[in-house]
């Protein structure tokens, strides 16, 4: 540790974060002079170190690897890592309203009553329940009434914060703090630390912004803004809805970080509040950071509710009103790069259960060229979108083949905004909406969702069979390349899976195919395609060219991710945890049951939670699939200055 | 400070046995490459894998290619594909770690690391120009092979020999008992003069537990047996104690020393715990005499769980905590029903609501089945006997479509990936 730090102050912070190349090169440089960096030469590891410790890195695209826990089990040392003060570049005013004795009627530990004048805006961080008094208020797009009741706001750091505005003179509110659980995650992973209200300074779970200076944390904080042209394209299509008795399709097109699943957002909820049906419907189709789901799932979705929080706080699931799951499907990837066949089959199923009284609101992926690109051309044809969003800049190529299919499709511009740096990398986001959706508990049929901070490991898990007359499990199908089935089982253990439902019902029992052409006579019948491994885990055959099968999604539908916890080889058994609701996993026990595995991001997340939690460490017993870090020999000093989760990110916006 | 990170494979020697597959390190004549290739494969659909291992399987399974009757294209084209993945894996890792605004070449960054320049150029002449030939390309997997062993399998740590640890404990837990019982000789000596917080028996505390903890060297075996030693030869109990009366003085004796070991030894409180609890339900403990150690060490028990001192992380007194509970439903018996009682009595309501219904019900279950007795170690009971009913009475329908999705019935001890 003491190295460690040692490094950091001399190669200081306005170099940002060494690597022990660039130290190696700052090395050589400044051999002649003597600077004090070279004094700092001994941390650097020699050459055969250099290579080891690339030999030991991932070559997979994934390169930024989620921070690790220490393997001291000191909670101040995985605090030193991982939060790191920082001062925000810029200072941005978040609320024009300043609290004084006359605005502020109540100020108590849970609660805070404001009055706001005509136009005043107030920020605020952390998760409060919001109600409105008197007067109208608009937050997200949303308008806000005293007939709104509460409304629940998860306002996290990681994300724009929403502004409360005033549209009316004489408005007032009350904010009252609220405990959803899902706080507690930052015990569990470092990706959530530190995005709440700052608890040293307020007793209340979220805290007044006037500017992003006032943060107590130093975090950099960036303010939701609806400039004017978005918000003349949104009036238009609200209006448009209105008025139109074909409701709209509508489908935002940008590339990544471009704001489009912000604008989506703000387009449900302005929609929320300016039709009539308050209702909208949202085909999720971005596998790689949905909406409403835990990645590599693409969903239709009722919209029934205002929704104020980024993804990773409002899974939705068949019982919810507000964000009630119509169907699913998974392409269990995160991209559909490697089967786009599959991902437009899927999502021109789900597009055939769209009600076509409510609008439509398509969250297409970021990706915006090659393939990605004739996807979205493909799209907008086949679910006859009828308004596409561009978030500029786009190819112009793009934006004629969009246009081409049909003469009747609208295009709506929106000029390009200032990028804002985003704290958490791709990567980091999915692992936080996938670990937020493992820990969500099943959602009450009304009421605000609760997150368990249970680590997945004490979770009490589905033991499902998967052999015998009647197993659990009928297959287990990999999408994309699969192991040699000898390997089936190692790779799937601890590995997150889809569970797909199909709709053959279950008592269908056929007799057994007398010979090998059983196979030719049926060959959509997915049973005709089971094999069994040595442990007898029946998994789906890929066909003659070696490609793997997928599960049609015309007759199946994907009911919820699992994490595998364990194989019980002995009694046939796979150990499943799912935050699926006890009666509908109970319920799969009449249904033929197939379990998804692909490339799902593996989830780290879920084996370091024990570690975070200081739940023993590695030495006391077994602990599959962690390792203490220099392993492979070396522990150079300078390789292992990990850095914070998102410093790498804001280091390139500095 | 180390880190911990997630491999793709259980444990170090997954990786080291594959070393031996791929190198031919095995004494047997079995080729086991191809073996050894698949598992590699399987792994990096696990993620995670470093790209040593996965280059090193990519130019093996070339070399495996090559054996078969397949058109000297593919052969090219296999070797070609292994080796420029190999090559630019390398080049763009470096050139990420390196974090500048100019990156190096390729070529700059293989003299950084060391590999041989050639590689880069063979690379590059694959990639642009036509396929090398077929000797040049197996010479240079060759190359790449030892250069790959050279800068990581070479570099992988042996894991601890595990029957070396085992042939010395014997002779550990002598030493380690001698250690223990001269700290108990003098520290109660200096109670009974009542100068157990004088310098010199501080420094004796301090002496005792860097000489325990010197003892044990880190090894998991060894602090089992340290544990081991203050259970089973009942250092910690005080001799001629009637039943029930007080452990004050046990406490006193001792407390300082257990505490101050937890805090600095992994595994320590969890062993000691662990050893306790097989007392409770050592069956030939039976007998007056012994069920007065067995009470004592129900207290002492209760002692360590319930002190602040000795498992200072909340989360890691949990998870002892669900231990002894689960140890307590699956051997029940007088001592460990009084245990998980009490505990419960004293605990917070997620504990009490995951075991109440449990520990009362495996008072049941073990007056129905006393054919079961109380073993030391006996098989998980309760739940896993349950589930396998129905796996036994195969042929009744009806029994199956109860128990193919079933939720687990207690709580979790094991950790992801552990089956039980």
């Amino acid at each position: 540790m003491a190295q460690k730090r040692k490094a950091r102050e001399a190669f200081g912070d306005s170099k940002g974060q060494l690597s022990a190349f660039a130290a190696a090169k700052l090395a050589r440089q400044s051999a002649v002079t003597s600077s004090p960096v070279l004094s700092e030469v001994d941390v650097v590891p020699d050459r055969d170190g250099l290579a080891t410790a690339v030999a030991t890195e991932p070559y997979d695209g994934r390169h930024s690897r989620a921070s690790t826990p220490a393997a001291s089990p000191s909670n101040e040392e995985i605090a030193e890592v991982t939060v790191t003060p920082r001062k925000p570049a810029v200072t941005t005013r978040c609320s024009t309203w300043q609290p004084d004795q006359q605005n502020v009627s109540r100020d108590e530990d849970g609660c805070l009553e404001l009055a706001l004048q005509h136009d005043e805006t107030a920020t605020f961080i952390g998760e409060y329940d919001v109600e409105v008094l008197s007067g109208i208020v608009t937050i997200y797009g949303t308008v806000l009434q005293p007939n709104s009741g509460l409304q629940r706001v998860y306002a996290p750091s990681t994300h724009a914060l929403p502004q409360i505005q005033a549209r009316q003179p004489n408005t007032a509110l009350r904010l009252s703090s609220a405990t959803s659980g899902l706080r507690k995650l930052e015990k569990l992973s470092p990706l959530f630390r530190n995005i709440w209200a700052s608890q040293s300074t307020s007793r209340r779970s979220f805290t007044f912004l006037a500017t992003t200076d006032d943060d107590a944390s130093h975090r950099s904080l960036n303010v939701l803004e609806i400039d004017r042209d978005a918000d003349a394209v949104l009036r238009t299509l609200s209006a448009k809805t209105s008025v139109e008795l074909r409701k709209p399709r509508i489908m935002a097109v940008g590339a990544k970080s471009s704001g489009k699943s912000t604008f989506n957002r703000v387009m449900c909820n302005h929609l929320y509040s300016w039709t009539q049906a308050k209702k909208c419907l949202y085909l999720d189709l971005d596998p790689g950071q949905p909406e409403f789901g835990p990645p590599g799932r693409l969903s239709l979705v009722e919209v029934a509710a205002p929704v104020l929080s980024p993804p990773f706080a409002h899974p939705a699931s068949t019982r919810s009103r507000s964000f009630r799951m119509v169907r699913s499907h998974t392409i269990a990837a995160t991209t559909f790069r490697d089967d786009s066949e599959h991902y437009k089959a899927c999502a021109l199923d789900l597009a055939r259960y769209v009600d076509k009284q409510y609008p439509l609101i398509v969250n297409s992926c970021g990706w915006v060229s090659g393939l990605g690109a004739a996807m979205l051309t493909d799209l907008a044809h086949d679910l006859s979108i009828s308004d596409i969003v561009v978030l500029e800049p786009l190819d112009s190529r793009l934006i004629e083949a969009l246009r081409s299919p049909s003469s009747d499709l609208v295009l709506h511009r929106i000029p390009r905004r200032t990028p804002r740096p985003s704290f958490r990398t791709p990567a980091e986001s999915r692992a936080m909406q996938m670990m937020a959706y493992f820990h969500h508990k099943p959602s009450p049929v009304d009421g605000n969702l609760r997150w368990s901070s249970k680590a997945i490991s004490k979770m009490r898990p589905w033991v499902v069979s998967y052999a015998g007359p009647d197993p659990g499990v009928s297959a287990v199908a990999s999408y994309g390349q699969g192991p040699n089935p000898e390997f089936l089982a190692e790779v799937l253990d601890g590995s997150i899976v889809a569970i797909v439902v199909l709709n053959e019902p279950k008592a269908q029992q056929r007799p057994p195919s007398p010979s090998a052409t059983g196979e030719e006579k049926d060959p959509d019948n997915l049973a005709n395609h089971i094999a069994r491994t040595s442990e007898s885990l029946p998994y789906l055959k890929p066909n003659n060219h070696g490609i793997n099968l997928t599960v049609p999604p015309q007759t199946s539908r994907c009911l919820a991710l699992a994490l595998i916890r364990g194989i019980d080889t002995v009694r046939k058994q796979i150990h499943l945890v799912t935050p699926l609701p006890e009666s509908e996993a109970a319920a799969l026990m009449q249904q033929k049951v197939v379990l998804v595995r692909g490339v799902f991001d593996p989830p780290e997340w879920a084996y370091y939670e024990d570690l975070y939690k200081g739940d023993g460490s590695i030495d006391a017993g077994e602990r599959p699939w962690i390792s203490k870090k220099g392993m492979v020999g070396i522990e150079g000093a300078v390789w292992r200055l990990r850095h914070p989760p998102m410093a790498a990110a804001v280091g390139a916006n500095r | 400070m180390s880190k911990y990170t997630v491999t793709p494979w259980r444990g170090q020697r997954d990786l080291l046995k594959v070393r031996k597959h791929l190198y031919d390190l095995d004494e047997s004549n079995i080729d086991m490459r191809r073996h050894a290739v698949d598992q590699i494969m399987a792994w990096k659909l696990r993620g995670n894998l470093p790209h040593a291992v996965e280059s090193t399987a990519l130019l093996i399974d070339a070399i495996l290619h090559q054996d078969t009757d397949n058109s000297i294209f593919s052969i090219r084209a296999v070797y070609s594909a292994a080796f420029c993945r190999f090559v630019t894996g390398f080049c763009d890792i470096g050139r990420h770690k390196e974090r500048t605004l100019e990156p190096s070449s390729m070529l700059e960054i293989a003299k950084q690391i060391d590999m041989p320049v050639y590689f880069v150029a063979l690379r590059h002449e694959a990639t642009h120009e036509e396929l090398p030939g077929i000797q040049r390309l197996v010479k240079a997997t060759r190359e790449a092979l030892d250069w790959l062993w050279k800068v990581y399998w070479s570099r992988l740590e042996e894991p601890e020999d595990l029957e070396a640890v085992k042939a010395a404990l014997p002779a550990f837990k002598d030493e380690a008992a001698t250690v223990l019982r001269n700290f108990r000789r003098s520290r109660r000596e200096a109670l009974r003069k009542n100068v157990q917080r004088s310098p010199e028996q501080l420094e004796e505390l301090a002496s005792t537990c860097n000489a325990c903890i010197g003892l044990c060297d880190g090894k998991q075996a060894k602090i089992e047996a340290l544990a081991e030693v203050l259970v089973e030869q009942r250092l910690i109990l005080p001799s001629n104690r009637q039943l029930s009366s007080s452990l004050e003085g046990a406490y006193l004796l001792w407390d300082g020393f257990l505490q101050d070991v937890s805090s600095r030894q992994h595994g320590f409180v969890e062993a000691l715990v662990r050893n306790m609890l097989g007392c409770l339900t050592n069956n030939s403990m039976a007998g007056t005499q012994s069920d007065v150690e067995r009470e004592a060490f129900a207290v002492w028990l209760l002692h360590v769980l319930d002190e602040d001192g000795f498992l200072i992380a909340e989360g890691r007194r949990q998870s002892v905590l669900v231990m002894v509970m689960r140890w307590c439903c699956l051997h029940p018996g007088h001592w460990t029903q009084y245990v998980g009682q009490e505990l419960l009595r004293n605990s917070e309501a997620e504990l009490r609501a995951d075991w109440e219904d449990l520990l009362n019900a495996s008072v049941l279950k073990a007056g129905e089945a006393t054919a079961h007795g109380e073993t030391r170690e006996m098989p998980e009971g309760g739940r896993e006997e349950s589930m396998n009913v129905p796996l036994q009475v195969r042929d009744e329908q009806v029994e199956h479509a109860t128990v193919n999705w079933m939720k687990a019935t207690g709580p979790m001890s094991t950790p992801l990936g552990v089956v039980r």
